[in-house]
């Protein structure tokens, strides 16, 4: 017999032999040598080096570690907020709601877009149902107190064993909306209702849209307490309103790392650009982008008559 | 003031856009489907168990890491994974600078402290001998082996993470089982 018939044998037998312990008829007879090397190959498949006895402190030192450490996903180095801004002082940045969201490399839906620009990260994802990420099983429940498996990750609510609604997850800690209100209480805020003095705590030039559609005036400006009760110097929150009560909300804080945020959503992200800049318009009622190290937010008010894109990218473009 | 890290987005606001893509599996599910193949995949090329978890555990934090990036549809995700676990340890092999052959000594200490019946023992005995046969392949035969009986690849999948092609995969393959059986019947004839 040929060297090479027999190789073709072997190499055609071996899968069907591994999976399902049949070797093509009368290979044992016409060729036992094929046959020996595909028992041979069964019995290499089937060594027990012993994975089971590890699997399950892998699996908890993997997704703890992706979680804790400041390693090299996006997720990570995108996602850092510093300090006593605690998470649910995030979402008054951004306007956004605070929800469960998935862990790094858990949030698999499906990633329609991204948009890097310095340190934000914008990503839209497609409205889907996720398997609820292995941290957060048995610990998230819907209304009726139902344990989840799936999540929405449009506008769903959920909520602790306990039926406390979850504002959010950050650093393996479930925060709940009480939690998170009264952090933010207990942070305290510091109001400047007067436009001169918007840079008298801060450690940028904050500066101010030259455009401002009618109606629209200077409201007041708010920045977060650290712990020593004197403003963060970082973060400034600008709010302007119309007459008819509608608030824009132009959100600024200097660029860096602790500083640098990242968002899903499921509405249309466009890439635009604002004065030759990159900037992201989220649904057509938000722009997010950097400029000279520091990170604007800009959003405008949905209810009622909300302001069109073009008005929002004319008062981006008019802060200079 | 200490670091904390959260996760936000907005609310809903096209809930009619659709967009028809590949669905992936998510990580939990890719854990338990792979640990075991990786497990035992890594096992073959360092032949000790200890390396073997702790490589394990990288490779899984590289799969997490850049999981986000994967596209279902443009290669297997097998093949992805393997990718990685290959790459993963030639980085491992490089830094640790010397190759590891079989280190027996993990293996055979489990068993030495087992007095359990008769044929579990020869379980382990026939695939001591197993491991220590893998011995005389060179490395790259070694590696498809540890690829088709570790990670249970197939020789197009093995083909496609050893750039090589399917043909010559099953050639080599074919030419390791032959070198491995005359090994083990050399070892059982000094044995008798």
């Amino acid at each position: 017999m040929k060297p090479n018939t027999s190789a073709d044998a072997f190499t055609n037998s071996l899968d069907d032999y591994l999976n399902h312990g049949k070797m093509p008829s009368g290979t044992e007879k016409h060729d036992p040598e094929v046959a020996d090397l595909l028992d041979l190959g069964k019995k290499l498949s089937e060594i027990d080096f012993g994975a089971r006895a590890y699997k399950e402190q892998t699996r908890k030192a993997v997704f703890a570690a992706t979680t804790a450490s400041d390693s090299a996903t996006i997720w990570q180095k995108s996602w850092f907020i510093k300090g006593a801004v605690a998470a649910a002082a995030v979402s008054l940045f951004v306007g956004v709601m605070f929800s469960p969201p998935a862990i790094a490399g858990e949030w698999m839906g499906k990633i329609i877009k991204t948009l890097s620009l310095g340190y934000i990260e914008i990503q839209q994802v497609e409205p889907e149902n996720i398997p609820v990420p292995y941290e957060l099983q048995g610990k998230i429940f819907d209304e009726h107190g139902n344990a989840l498996t799936q999540m929405s990750v449009s506008d769903q609510k959920v909520y602790t064993a306990d039926g406390e609604e979850i504002a959010g997850y950050s650093d393996g800690v479930i925060i709940t909306k009480q939690d998170a209100e009264r952090d933010l209480k207990d942070i305290g805020m510091t109001t400047i209702h007067d436009a001169a003095k918007l840079n008298d705590y801060t450690n940028f030039e904050v500066k101010v849209p030259a455009y401002l559609p009618e109606g629209y005036q200077f409201e007041r400006a708010e920045q977060y307490n650290n712990d020593d009760g004197l403003p963060a110097p970082e973060y400034i929150n600008l709010y302007y309103r119309n007459t008819q009560g509608q608030e824009l909300k132009l959100f600024q804080r200097e660029a860096s790392e602790e500083t640098a945020y990242g968002l899903s959503t499921e509405s249309r992200v466009e890439e635009i650009e604002i004065n030759g800049q990159p900037a992201a318009l989220i649904g057509d009622s938000s722009i997010d982008w950097q400029s000279d190290g520091v990170l604007y937010s800009l959003a405008a008010d949905k209810t009622g008559q909300s302001l069109n894109k073009e008005e929002l990218i004319k008062i981006a473009e008019s802060i200079k | 003031m200490h670091q904390q890290r959260a996760w936000f987005r907005t609310e809903a606001a096209n809930p009619e856009m659709t967009c028809k893509q590949q669905s992936k599996t998510s990580i939990s599910e890719v854990f338990e489907a792979y640990y075991e193949r990786i497990f035992n995949y890594v096992s073959y090329r360092t032949g000790n168990r200890y390396t073997a978890e702790d490589i394990t555990s990288q490779v899984f934090e590289k799969i997490v890491a850049k999981y986000h990036t994967f596209q279902p549809g443009r290669r297997p995700l097998e093949v992805w994974i393997f990718t990685i676990a290959k790459n993963t340890l030639t980085d491992h092999f490089r830094a640790s600078q010397r190759h590891n052959t079989c280190s027996l000594e993990a293996i055979e200490e489990k068993d030495s402290k087992q007095s359990g019946p008769e044929a579990a023992v020869i379980n382990k005995e026939s695939e001591l001998s197993l491991i220590q046969a893998l011995s005389v392949l060179t490395d790259k035969e070694r590696q498809m082996v540890a690829l088709r009986f570790g990670a249970g690849l197939k020789n197009v999948e093995i083909a496609k993470i050893m750039n090589s092609s399917e043909s010559n995969v099953g050639v080599i393959l074919f030419r390791s089982m032959k070198k491995l059986k005359k090994e083990l019947e050399r070892e059982d004839y000094n044995e008798a």
